[in-house]
């Protein structure tokens, strides 16, 4: 079995995986729905951090609890909860985000109780100077709550050795992104999804091996398509394994992604500090691609040119937004990147996504797409 | 002095007795629309007076700008009322915002602004004049004001800077807002040239903290059955808030005076409508539309026929009171700086009472963090002797929605009612009045009550 077929087992079989690790490890398993949560604190206190995702089957539990206008994520990781398919957690670790997935933490711990759970205050603002001190408080207090948690303290060593590993993570998964931006790509853009969905749900050690090992397989691996059109994919939170495949069933490659699963996950090291904290807070803040709730403080709004910028360096040929229903954020910096994507010639199209996506109207639009990409191109 | 809460159960034995209380007209309402209307005007003439005008949302922190001298404060719109007062107007505003790619869902207070700008009458007055601005201060609390307000200055092409309000109330918290404001305030000099004078905030944040004190304890009157006013009289009064904002002095001897005239109508059981059997919280924004006549009209005095009153709401209270939250989540009105024996003696003073002001003060900013915004409406369905509560799940304003489903059960374990309506507050092709009003009169149909009843 190859590097690859181990991820997607682990994300087929996730919650499966993530209790033999702690069976293994005698560790702790703490979900989190929000890439601003340091996973670094976590993991330096022997917990793993496990991303909760949806399942994109029909649900028709949340409904007492959460609104139905808020958007597909919030409404489909609750349902998981009340399903008790995360039964197993230890904890419930949330980054103050968004306003809607702030409801399914809430709603979570109101109906589906975990023993232990965190809400870590992320300004919005984050782009403030005066954000970094104001981060580095806050990411110490939830320090001091998961040390009390555990029983156990984190020192600097463990969390440098913590961020060394995140960060290894994060510079095998760019090689990866680096071997699409040749023509053809080297990968499907639906096995590079897998693998930034495993790495959120493995011990990061263990993708690491794993990372290092489909690199090396990399060459054997089957060639994409020289004519497939390069695509880019900017997303709410897309992890629909099956939207992508039909995308790319059409002709199209995924190359590049600007997704909250993606490259918004794993975007920006954080590098050597004796003050691994405030290294942190740094990484968080300015290391990482801003989420659109934190593209609020300037007239330069950093999301368009960041997605452009993307683009260009993937030799993309057009943009498939995968925008979650009712995903607010998103629509209000739709326009913007619409915009900035026609000013360098790059077409776009908006697929509003829900929980179980209806992939035979999307396949037709897509086709269109495509299509009219290729009129143009002769 | 009478004790206000006194009367509560002597009024409660005798609610079966429809038309007991006397009714008069309140004498200060003429204060009210005067001090109103003269702060509303003064948004369309500021300029031809040396004003600084000023785009974004400062409501809250409003003394922050009160240091560049004389100014005015657009919000997101001055012709916001105009809008509303015109379906078809605003439902061509929204249409013009959508035509430009934003959605449908998103917040139509926002579009409705945002469409007139494209519609080009955003800062247009009656009389045809144009007025300019000269930057924008957004105070956040929410992600699509700010985003809607860096939008608005890229059309106008004026400076746009933010400073985030917290979510939490905690020192670092505090400091976090604080050296934002004070980042404001050199950033204002930068724009606008002028010297920023820390006495004038001194003396504006001293106010505020003032007024919102005496705005909260007109609110806490509201408990008393009868209440001496009722939410529509609220909503009105917001607007005085809204336009005049809390730091001006100008509104201190108004909220004085209407304090002062319903201690007297709470003494002698004068109530807003007579007729009180039930009474009812609205959570969440009521429409603001005209809706054959004006819509916050038609839902809050719905229930009239049936004796059934809105008295409060959460929203309502919260934006220009400054309220101190007790442990269990009850709202009493707080103490202004005077009263707790504090004066301010520099900038850093200010700034830093502001941000407690507005953070432990302003119940808003931890309902951001929603476990709160429950306990707290739980508290005030206590404490306001409320018997049932009418929820608008606006379709548009996913900022006060959160929340709300998660309170009904625990209404109902109280053995208080609720019921939900779906509406957008600003968008009118979201509102079905038939509908709603059919859906609340039900409502109150099922607690018992009747029109021949009341």
């Amino acid at each position: 079995m190859g590097a690859l077929d181990k991820m997607t087992q682990v994300i087929e079989d996730r919650h499966g995986y993530a209790k033999g690790w702690r069976e293994r490890t005698g560790g702790r398993l703490a979900g989190y729905l929000c890439t601003y949560v340091p996973e670094e604190i976590l993991y330096a206190g022997g917990v793993l951090p496990v991303r909760v995702l949806g399942s994109h089957e029909p649900e028709d539990v949340t409904a007492p609890y959460i609104y139905g206008m808020f958007c597909t994520y919030c409404r489909d990781t609750l349902a998981q909860a009340l399903l008790g398919r995360y039964d197993y957690l230890d904890g419930l670790i949330h980054g103050y985000c968004c306003i809607h997935i702030r409801q399914t933490y809430d709603s979570w711990l109101r109906h589906a109780p975990v023993p232990f759970s965190y809400l870590l205050y992320v300004p919005d603002h984050i782009e403030s100077d005066r954000a970094i001190p104001h981060i580095v408080s806050h990411m110490g207090q939830m320090k001091v709550a998961v040390e009390e948690w555990t029983g156990k303290s984190i020192t600097n060593e463990a969390l440098s050795a913590a961020i060394e590993v995140f960060d290894t993570n994060r510079r095998l998964t760019q090689k990866l992104y680096d071997m699409q931006k040749g023509n053809p790509p080297r990968f499907a853009g639906v096995d590079i999804l897998k693998v930034v969905l495993a790495s959120q749900l493995m011990d990061k050690a263990e993708h690491n091996k794993l990372l290092e090992e489909l690199l090396a397989e990399a060459s054997q691996l089957p060639q994409q398509e020289g004519s497939n059109v390069r695509l880019m994919m900017v997303a709410s939170e897309m992890d629909d394994l099956g939207f992508v495949e039909l995308i790319e069933s059409l002709g199209a490659t995924i190359v590049v992604d600007d997704n909250c699963v993606g490259t918004r996950y794993f975007l920006g090291e954080v590098g050597n500090s004796a003050e691994p904290i405030a290294a942190l807070a740094q990484r968080y803040a300015r290391g990482k691609p801003l989420c659109p709730v934190k593209d609020i403080s300037t007239r330069d709004r950093s999301r368009p040119p960041h997605v452009v910028g993307l683009a260009t360096d993937y030799g993309v040929q057009g943009v498939i937004f995968a925008r979650n229903k009712f995903c607010d954020p998103h629509e209000y910096d739709t326009p913007f990147i619409i915009r900035a994507l026609k000013e360098k010639g790059i077409p776009s199209m908006v697929l509003e996504c829900d929980i179980v996506n209806p992939l035979g109207q999307f396949r037709t639009r897509v086709e269109a797409f495509l299509e009219m990409m290729r009129v143009e191109a002769l | 002095m009478v004790d206000p809460f006194a009367t509560v159960t002597k009024a409660k034995a005798e609610w079966k007795k429809p038309g007991e209380y006397e009714v008069k007209p309140l004498e200060t309402w003429g204060k009210i629309k005067e001090v109103r209307r003269k702060h509303a005007k003064n948004i369309w003439t500021a300029k031809q007076e040396g004003k600084v005008t000023i785009l974004g949302l400062v409501d809250m922190a409003s003394p922050l700008p009160a240091g560049l001298g004389e100014v005015a404060v657009f919000t997101l719109g001055p012709n916001f009322g105009r809008i509303m007062d015109d379906n078809a107007l605003a439902a061509q505003c929204c249409e013009a915002a959508e035509a430009r790619g934003f959605g449908p869902d998103t917040c139509a207070t926002l579009r409705a602004q945002l469409g007139s700008i494209y519609l080009g009458f955003h800062n247009l007055s009656r009389s045809g004049e144009r007025i300019p601005l000269d930057f924008c201060l957004e105070m956040h609390v929410c992600i699509a004001q700010s985003k809607i307000a860096r939008e608005m200055s890229d059309h106008y092409d004026i400076p746009y800077f933010m400073v985030e309000l917290p979510g939490w109330t905690d020192p670092a918290s505090q400091e976090f807002f604080a050296s934002q404001m004070d980042d404001a305030i050199h950033w204002m000099e930068k724009v606008t040239g002028r010297t920023y004078s820390d006495e004038l905030l001194i003396e504006a944040t001293h106010t505020d903290w003032r007024n919102r004190v005496l705005w909260a304890r007109i609110l806490e009157l509201t408990r008393h059955v009868p209440s001496p006013i009722d939410l529509r009289m609220i909503g009105s009064m917001n607007v005085m808030l809204q336009v005049g904002k809390t730091r001006s002095p100008d509104l201190t001897p108004v909220l004085e005076e209407l304090l002062a005239e319903l201690k007297d109508r709470v003494a002698n059981n004068i109530a807003a409508l007579g007729v009180e059997k039930v009474r009812l919280i609205h959570e969440g924004q009521w429409p603001q539309f005209s809706c054959g006549s004006w819509a916050p009209g038609v839902i809050l005095r719905l229930g009239v026929p049936y004796g059934a009153i809105f008295v409060a709401g959460r929203n309502a209270f919260n934006i220009y009171a400054a309220w101190e939250v007790l442990e269990n989540g009850s709202w009493r009105a707080a103490h202004n700086l005077e009263e707790q024996g504090i004066t301010l003696k520099n900038r850093g003073d200010a700034l830093r009472s502001l941000a407690r002001l507005y953070s432990e003060y302003w119940p808003n900013a931890v309902e951001m963090q929603l476990a709160p915004r429950v306990k707290h409406l739980m508290a005030l369905a206590k404490d306001w002797h409320a018997d049932g509560v009418v929820f608008n799940l606006d379709r548009s304003c996913h900022g006060v929605t959160p929340g709300m489903l998660e309170s009904r059960p625990l209404l109902q374990e109280m053995g208080i009612p609720s019921m939900v309506y779906e509406a957008s507050y600003c968008d009118p092709r979201d509102f079905d009045r038939s509908k709603v009003t059919e859906g609340i009169e039900s409502f109150l149909e099922g607690m018992g009550l009747s029109r021949a009843a009341a």
